[in-house]
């Protein structure tokens, strides 16, 4: 099994400052994602689940902080080898691979969609941010198609000038695009290197990068004065579309129609729908889905995750699933890591781990769920979620954990690699490997 | 064989939609149509369904938090004397009528008024959702656990502190957690508190609006095995309102489940587990997640969204969604019948064919 790895955290830390004291939601986590794979993060609420999948995106809000750690991500089909670390990159290219490369579904759809902008305007946002080159040559085709029915005339004048405007603006686009070609490509020569000369020189490129786009004068001009204005409609419609393409290729009944509507017309599902295809009209490589069902009901739970499992075989590579439900791991995921209290506490492959859990956690949440055929009284893990502000010492599930020793409260356990790929932090299984 | 506590009767609860510059009464939301059912005593009954079925409605109304638009629910009353009122509703006779009015006056938990509603109430308790807005933030836990107990003067005042603790040692709280507001405990801890509430007063039936969706799945745990403990020890009667399909299999006796303000099916967990035969039953218990990895199991994706209540589908409700929907089922709507085995109901044309 030698899967390639699409996004790597290493011994990320994500910190809260807020008033009461410092919350230290992530300790030191490390997750591999590998390409092609459906990865589950399992955990309660207040685990770090979320901030974790927000730190990979670097999302994390105010007065969160991502505080110690690498995320190696690797995108880039030639650098397998290296991959790129995003900590230490520009917001601006951030911006230009989230959404394009891995995009993300939050868990309330109501929340997640602009309540002023239609369903369209919410998509096209998308393609118009990193699509653009294709688009407009999409619509420089579509108008050259038509020239030669308009012939001369007007209206043939008319068809000139737009492309003409078109072609500036392509062409202004892709300098644009070029220049931060040649950027993006040097600094990721750069990234390793630590004397004085090439960090002066990093700061420099990073300034460079998050400059604006500038555009063509004439385009400029153009876009601005009203009658000129118009000569983008022929790009409206391409997006437009692209646009009802996409939904209708998410199962949407009446697309044209759905596009027009403003989200709170729309269902729960519906809109879970919408944000889905948001975030794949750029047919990303990595998918976050962050808890996409749980406020839906089980039937229409029963389609997103469908529509999930079909779009994971035809558009897009890996999918990181974050839920609290154990069923949806077990029917979706191929690996799963358990999380608590902001550790990894386990991570298998869910066959493995639903047979053989091996952290006393994940054995206590598995018996606490209650199954197809439930023998007995649930067993409980007594006591409650920590406050992570003054987390309890060692392991963070000492205080609640059946097996607890001495070392637990003194130390953190190490994560170790019992099985093939079954990785297990617990001192029940160090005291093994010591003998 | 065991007595009906509850006995719904044919509950509507119409909420009015208004439009226009005066507000005039344009359309009804039909949250509950026409619904029957009994809750046994001693049982859990769980009541399942999408949101927006009327779930929640049935609840509220039944505890009299709503008003009803129509129906009629006893309390306790024996099935001859239940029987002996619904024949005199539905005779042609007005004197036979209206001597059935003036009883339904004194039992029907609709339309009683006064001390008797205050004597119902405290044999009625419910515990909702989240427990973070149902306790009041500005109460102790000691006045929020008596505040019933004040209302309803059951307890000589001077008896209260020792009953509150004797209560929140039942739900496993100590006398430590007295003196605190509820934002100091946790929503296992709150949701505890809640239910030491509602048997304050000693009830004979507890409402569980969703006690657990708004807990994590340890702390879930926690709450179940308790309320299944004390369901035991102090025989009380539960309905228990969820949408976790299989938090109600392991908790209640019965179950019934809800289509858009209609009866689907009712019957015995374990046989609607095994062989469900209502459409809707069969779609929603497939669609249910196992948390086990090896069992692969034919799912029925339904297509579509639940539809508008105040213009819901004529005949059968679930006709649009429904696979196996003929024209009957267009034209006609199905009522509760009796469906193979004991105690087992469906509203469904075709249950015997598929």
């Amino acid at each position: 099994m030698s899967a390639q790895h699409l996004v790597e955290t290493r011994e990320l830390a994500t910190n809260f400052y807020t008033f009461e004291g410092v919350v230290r939601a992530l300790n030191n986590v490390s997750l591999v994602v590998d390409q092609g794979e459906t990865y589950g993060i399992v955990g309660e609420s207040g685990c770090g689940k979320s901030v974790t999948v927000r730190s990979m995106m670097r999302i994390v809000q105010a007065p969160g902080r991502i505080d110690g750690g690498k995320i190696v991500m690797f995108l880039n089909a030639e650098d397998k080898a290296k991959g790129i670390e995003i900590l230490g990159r520009t917001e601006a290219y951030m911006a230009s691979i989230r959404g394009k490369d891995i995009s993300m579904i939050f868990q309330e759809p109501g929340a997640a969609l602009n309540p002023v902008l239609s369903v369209h305007q919410q998509i096209a946002e998308s393609y118009e941010f990193h699509r653009m080159d294709e688009m407009l040559e999409k619509s420089i085709a579509t108008l050259e198609a038509h020239a030669k029915e308009l012939g001369g005339g007007p209206a043939g004048w008319w068809n000139g000038l737009r492309k003409s405007l078109l072609r500036r603006e392509l062409g202004a686009h892709k300098n644009y695009s070029a220049r931060i070609q040649t950027i993006d490509n040097e600094l990721y020569k750069l990234e390793d290197s630590t004397d004085a000369a090439s960090l002066g020189r990093k700061r420099e490129l990073n300034h460079e990068r998050d400059k604006p786009v500038r555009r063509d004068f004439l385009v400029e001009f153009a876009r601005r004065v009203p009658f000129f204005a118009r000569y983008r409609r022929p790009l409206n419609r391409t997006v437009e579309a692209q646009v009802i393409d996409l939904l209708r290729s998410l199962g949407i009944p009446n697309p044209e129609n759905i596009a027009q509507r403003y989200p709170h017309e729309l269902s729960g599902g519906m809109q879970q729908r919408i944000v889905i295809a948001i975030a794949l009209a750029c047919h990303p490589t990595l998918l976050i889905a962050d808890e996409p069902t749980s406020n839906l009901d089980v039937t229409i739970q029963a389609q997103i995750v469908d529509l999930i499992r079909d779009l994971k075989k035809t558009a897009i590579s890996s999918v990181v699933f974050i839920t609290h439900d154990l069923g949806l791991v077990a029917e979706m995921c191929d690996r799963v890591t358990v999380m608590y209290a902001g550790d990894v506490a386990e991570t298998a492959t869910v066959k493995e781990l639903f047979r053989n859990p091996l952290h006393p956690y994940a054995q206590g949440l598995l018996d606490a769920v209650p199954k197809e055929i439930q023998e007995g009284e649930l067993t409980i893990i007594p006591g409650a979620v920590p406050n992570l502000i003054r987390p309890p010492s060692g392991c963070r599930f000492h205080p609640r954990c059946s097996h607890k020793m001495a070392i637990c409260e003194k130390e953190k356990p190490p994560t170790l690699e019992l099985g093939p790929g079954h990785f297990v932090a617990c001192h029940l299984y160090t005291k093994d490997q010591s003998k | 064989m065991t007595d009906n506590l509850i006995d719904i009767r044919a509950l509507k609860k119409y909420y009015p939609v208004t439009g226009g510059v005066f507000r005039r009464h344009v359309a009804d939301v039909k949250a509950l149509d026409g619904v029957d059912l009994t809750i046994r005593k001693g049982e859990c009954l769980g009541l399942v369904g999408e949101s927006g079925c009327g779930k929640t409605t049935l609840g509220k109304t039944l505890m009299r938090l709503h008003p009803s638009t129509e129906g009629r629910i006893y309390f306790d009353t024996a099935g001859a004397e239940v029987d002996a009122i619904e024949a005199s509703l539905a005779s042609s006779d007005p004197a036979e009528q209206a001597k059935a009015m003036a009883r339904l006056r004194e039992i029907d938990l609709l339309s009683v008024g006064g001390k008797r509603l205050l004597a119902l109430r405290q044999k009625l308790q419910v515990v909702f959702q989240d427990p973070t807005n149902s306790l009041d933030p500005r109460m102790l836990v000691r006045d929020i656990v008596a505040e019933p107990l004040v209302a309803q003067r059951l307890v000589d005042p001077r008896h209260i502190p020792d009953t509150v603790i004797e209560l929140l040692g039942k739900v496993g709280l100590t006398r430590d957690h007295l003196m605190r507001y509820p934002h100091e405990f946790s929503g296992g801890q709150r949701q505890r508190i809640a239910v030491a509430r509602a048997l304050s007063t000693n009830p004979r039936f507890i409402l569980m609006d969703e006690p657990t969706s708004a807990l994590d799945v340890s702390v879930q745990a926690q709450i179940l095995n308790l309320l299944k403990k004390l369901q035991d020890e102090m025989e009380l009667t539960y309905l228990f309102v969820t949408h976790h399909l299989l938090v109600v299999k392991y908790i209640s006796n019965r179950i019934a489940v809800m289509y858009l303000g209609k009866m689907c099916e009712v019957g015995p967990t374990a046989e609607i587990f095994a062989s469900p035969r209502h459409p809707y039953t069969r779609a929603l218990l497939s669609a249910i997640p196992v948390p086990d990895p090896e069992t692969k199991r034919e799912k029925i994706i339904l297509t579509g969204d639940v539809p508008n209540p105040i213009n819901p589908p004529k005949g059968c409700r679930f006709h649009p969604r429904c696979s196996y929907a003929v024209e009957r089922c267009r034209v006609e709507e199905p009522l509760l019948e009796e469906a193979g085995g004991k105690d087992r109901t469906v509203a469904c044309h075709r249950w015997k064919e598929i």
